[in-house]
């Protein structure tokens, strides 16, 4: 009746967050002592009771602060200045704008929309297809979460214990620049014949680098202080948003004051979006963990699977196929809280395998039939989700070969961990 | 009739979202005075931790209601997409409605738990936990109303596109 209840609820499309509560309120009223409807506010109030979350909501005011003081122009600009030059080079400008926004927003959707706004007509002036411009828009925004700072990462932390967020935010720089890489080479080899690159008049270079240190002084610095052990996530957050101000109201002047109050309403909203889905799950995980489901899951795994190479493969292709229906954040909530344990009981560094788990369903961004980016992507290409899906195949065979590299290739991602002194 | 409703809409999309804002500022302000203090005066604020949080839910508690009022939840939709537009409206009213009910089974739970654990203090703070345990009610509260504000509105033919923007 309660899983009936559920999977009806999902299927009709209630939102996920009230999916769980609804689903724990009937339960609740339904069964006896200990169980009491109380527990269901209880445990959700509790589940958000922490000051390492405070570290999201500032984060993706950050992000919104940044976005509104214009940065994409000058990241784009810096870009350029980098890898312009070379074959397929506004493709090749596209990709590394996204590594540099990854360092500012951190989100993927963010990145889609406003990088895709430039970049789809720009590349389709200089001869590259509609369709393969916002396919590549779309397949790069993927480095967005895995670049620090993360949203993902901080949940992902937060869920778990035994994971640090500055060691996650260090395990996720060398996959993501491997991600950019992958399609670096591969529009490299396959996109070369599209675009005719225009040269820049000398100088140009110099001014974009200097213009450009301004927004990429930010993700420095706070992911510096935060390695250093000098600041608190939750800190570095609140440290980004004053830079981000003060690079919008004063260096900048692209911020009116009056637009502050919309941008801080819409970074609680976004925030709000993200956390309610968090305190209802942490109500159910209070239900789980009472009757011993994840002890019993594991145990089962873990007499069925003894092998970390069989237990990796399962995982990454039930996170794809997870990917391929629920949103990345709302699946590592309710997934990695059983998942991991098994991980760390198998032997598996629980870092590499939490960047492996954001990772994997980030990749779900863009793919169908409910890649958020595929959908913000086509919102401003306006040429069809078939035609985008069509040519951004190759680009998510290129990520799940970088998926696949890092899951086999474990230092890959432990490598700047291990040295800063965080495994 | 409605206009009427979706001026109400619109009224809950700002109270919402001052509140929302407010607290984001809170939340901000807070955090950001209490580390520039401790790296300055080397001592910080002991209620400041406490009290950022406790501003953080309230905001999250506005923040819901009003993504709910801008239909912005992560939902499911693969199987809903595949309906006629027709049949996705009345299912959205559906959805209204039992949002109105786990609006209303929250508000419940909350009024349950402040009864329950609301008496004690915050040991940061020294105030009654009920005032912050009170976000709990409050967010059921708004819920509900957002609720059943959209599922008016859409019975008076707000459209899909309408409740987006």
């Amino acid at each position: 009746m309660i899983y009936a209840l559920l999977l009806i609820t999902l299927l009709i499309g209630v939102p996920f967050a009230f999916v769980i509560l609804g689903t724990l309120l009937v339960f609740m009223i339904g069964a006896e002592f200990p169980y009491h409807i109380r527990i269901v506010a209880q445990q959700a109030f509790g589940g958000l009771h922490s000051f390492p979350l405070l570290a999201v909501p500032l984060f993706i005011l950050a992000g919104e602060v940044m976005n509104e003081a214009g940065i994409t122009r000058r990241i784009i600009a810096l870009a350029n200045a980098l890898v312009g030059h070379m074959r397929a080079g506004l493709a090749q400008v596209n990709i590394w704008a996204s590594v540099i926004f990854a360092g500012l927003s951190g989100s993927a959707i963010a990145d889609t929309s406003t990088l895709g706004r430039v970049f789809i007509p720009e590349m389709e002036k200089e001869g590259y297809p509609r369709d393969f411009a916002a396919a590549l828009t779309a397949a790069s925004s993927v480095i967005g979460p895995i670049i620090p700072p993360s949203i993902p990462v901080i949940i992902y932390a937060l869920t778990v214990s035994g994971v640090s967020v500055p060691a996650l935010f260090m395990a996720g720089i060398v996959p993501g620049l491997l991600l950019a890489t992958g399609l670096s080479i591969y529009v490299w080899f396959f996109a070369g014949h599209f675009g005719t690159r225009k040269t820049h008049a000398p100088g140009t270079r110099r001014k974009a680098v200097f213009s450009g240190l301004i927004p990429l002084f930010m993700p420095i610095a706070v992911i510096g202080s935060i390695l250093l052990g000098v600041v608190t996530p939750t800190e570095a957050a609140s440290f980004a948003v004053v830079y981000a101000l003060i690079v919008g109201l004063v260096l900048y002047r692209s911020i009116p004051v009056s637009k502050l109050p919309r941008i801080f309403t819409r970074a609680m909203r976004d925030s709000a979006v993200i956390m309610i889905i968090m305190a209802a799950v942490s109500a159910a995980n209070w239900l789980l963990t009472y009757n011993r489901i994840p002890n019993i899951i594991t145990d089962w795994v873990l007499a069925t699977i003894d092998s970390q190479i069989m237990f990796l493969i399962a995982v990454m292709l039930l996170l794809l196929l997870v990917g391929l229906v629920l949103e990345g954040i709302a699946a590592i909530l309710v997934l990695v809280p059983i998942l991991h344990p098994i991980a760390v009981g198998l032997g598996i560094e629980p870092v590499h395998f939490a960047i492996l788990v954001i990772f994997n369903l980030m990749i779900g961004l863009i793919t169908p039939p409910v890649g958020l980016c595929l959908f913000v992507a086509d919102s401003v290409a306006r040429v069809g989700l078939s035609a985008i899906v069509r040519r951004l195949m190759p680009m998510l065979l290129v990520e799940i070969l970088v998926l696949i590299v890092i899951a086999f290739v474990p230092d890959l991602v432990t490598f700047l961990p291990r040295i800063s002194g965080y495994l | 009739m409605s206009a009427t409703f979706r001026l109400f809409r619109r009224l809950l999309i700002g109270i919402n979202g001052t509140g929302a804002g407010l607290m984001m500022l809170t939340v901000f302000s807070i955090v950001f005075a209490n580390a520039f203090w401790r790296y300055t005066a080397g001592r910080s604020l002991t209620w400041g931790e406490d009290a950022a949080i406790y501003a953080m839910i309230y905001g999250i508690m506005f923040g819901v209601a009003l993504a709910y009022l801008q239909d912005r939840h992560v939902r499911f939709s693969i199987l809903v997409d595949l309906f006629p537009a027709s049949v996705r409206h009345y299912n959205l009213i559906l959805i209204d409605v039992l949002v109105l009910c786990v609006g209303i089974g929250f508000a419940i739970s909350g009024y349950e738990f402040i009864d329950n654990r609301g008496g004690r203090t915050s040991p940061s703070t020294g105030l009654p936990l009920w005032m912050f345990q009170f976000s709990t009610l409050m967010g059921g509260v708004l819920l509900s109303i957002s609720a059943l504000t959209m599922g008016v509105c859409r019975l008076l033919g707000m459209t899909e596109a309408e409740a987006d923007a």
